[in-house]
């Protein structure tokens, strides 16, 4: 029971991410709408954690169905399937998904978001560096657009060209990396609510919202 | 202002999962959802696709929770 001298109970969800991983573009969107649906919406803490999903992607762009077919020893025409449903889904949710997008190393990307973790804005330069990657934006990982995107967020010019122009955060990273795997990941997205429940994937936002319910009951003991 | 830091999250977790969630596994790369891609797993050359290696469906998760709630009675007798 909470008590003039008490502050009202918070409760945090971390959410293991990269920019690269689709079914991450998703499961943010659909917690996110299960937040939005939560009647203690304003005492949740949503946090975005880094999870380099495949760091021997290359720093140049490459076609992502060239990626996943290579990657998968699948022909191209699986690869589009396989992506085409994805896109699917994501469109049917709302959500801008082009099936011929380019691919590159995240490690950068991850780094800003790091840095937008500091500002108070990490979540939201996952999300907008997902939407250009989504979206199709063939410039979706040079430097302009990573900047410009931590820019809008309000994150100083000087710190995202610090970033950018070093390792800055790379620990942090690889840090968010392995705690993950030592709670138990095996992929992303990977969801921690209250420091107790773990979802592993993209769940639909229904089931989101039965797991932050599930995970209040815990806060309120 | 402050450093991002690595905050240890206190554990053991309890894992809720759905059969039905999709998940990108890092050792493959592969990112899918079972029950969306019905053309993959129809075909007998998806069995090279490496699809979640563990993927063990387990109850959705209002029933883990039920079941939860049905094991906690039990162990209080």
């Amino acid at each position: 029971m909470e008590t003039a001298a008490q502050a009202p109970a918070r409760l945090s969800i971390d959410v293991w991410s990269d920019v690269v991983c689709p079914f991450c573009y998703l499961g943010e969107h659909r917690l996110s709408r299960a937040v939005a649906r939560s009647p203690r919406a304003d005492r949740i803490d949503l946090s975005i954690r880094t999870f380099q999903l495949d760091p021997s992607l290359p720093a140049s762009p490459i076609a992502t169905l060239d990626h996943v077919s290579a990657r998968h020893g699948v022909p191209a025409a699986q690869a589009r399937a396989m992506e085409s449903g994805l896109a699917r889904q994501a469109r049917s949710e709302g959500l801008a998904y082009e099936v011929d997008r380019p691919a590159a190393n995240t490690l950068d990307m991850l780094r800003l978001v790091q840095l937008g973790n500091v500002h108070g804005v990490g979540w939201e330069v996952m999300r907008d560096l997902q939407a250009e990657v989504f979206s199709g934006n063939p410039d979706a990982y040079a430097r302009a657009t990573l900047a410009g995107v931590a820019e809008k967020l309000g994150i100083p010019v000087a710190e995202i060209r610090e970033v950018l122009d070093s390792d800055k955060y790379a620990d942090v990273v690889r840090a968010d990396h392995e705690q993950a795997v030592r709670l138990g990941a095996r992929g992303v997205p990977f969801t921690v609510l209250g420091g107790r429940l773990g979802i592993p994937g993209a769940v639909e936002a229904g089931q989101f919202l039965a797991a932050i319910n599930q995970a209040w009951e815990h806060v309120d003991g | 202002m402050a450093e991002p830091t690595a905050q240890p999250t206190a554990g053991p977790l309890q894992f809720l999962e759905s059969g039905a969630a999709g998940y990108c596994d890092p050792a493959t790369g592969a990112c899918v959802l079972p029950a969306a891609l019905p053309e993959l797993r129809a075909d007998p050359e998806a069995t090279a696709l490496p699809g979640p290696a563990e993927n063990v469906v387990v109850p959705p998760l209002d029933l883990l929770i039920e079941r939860r709630d049905v094991d906690s009675a039990e162990a209080n007798g």
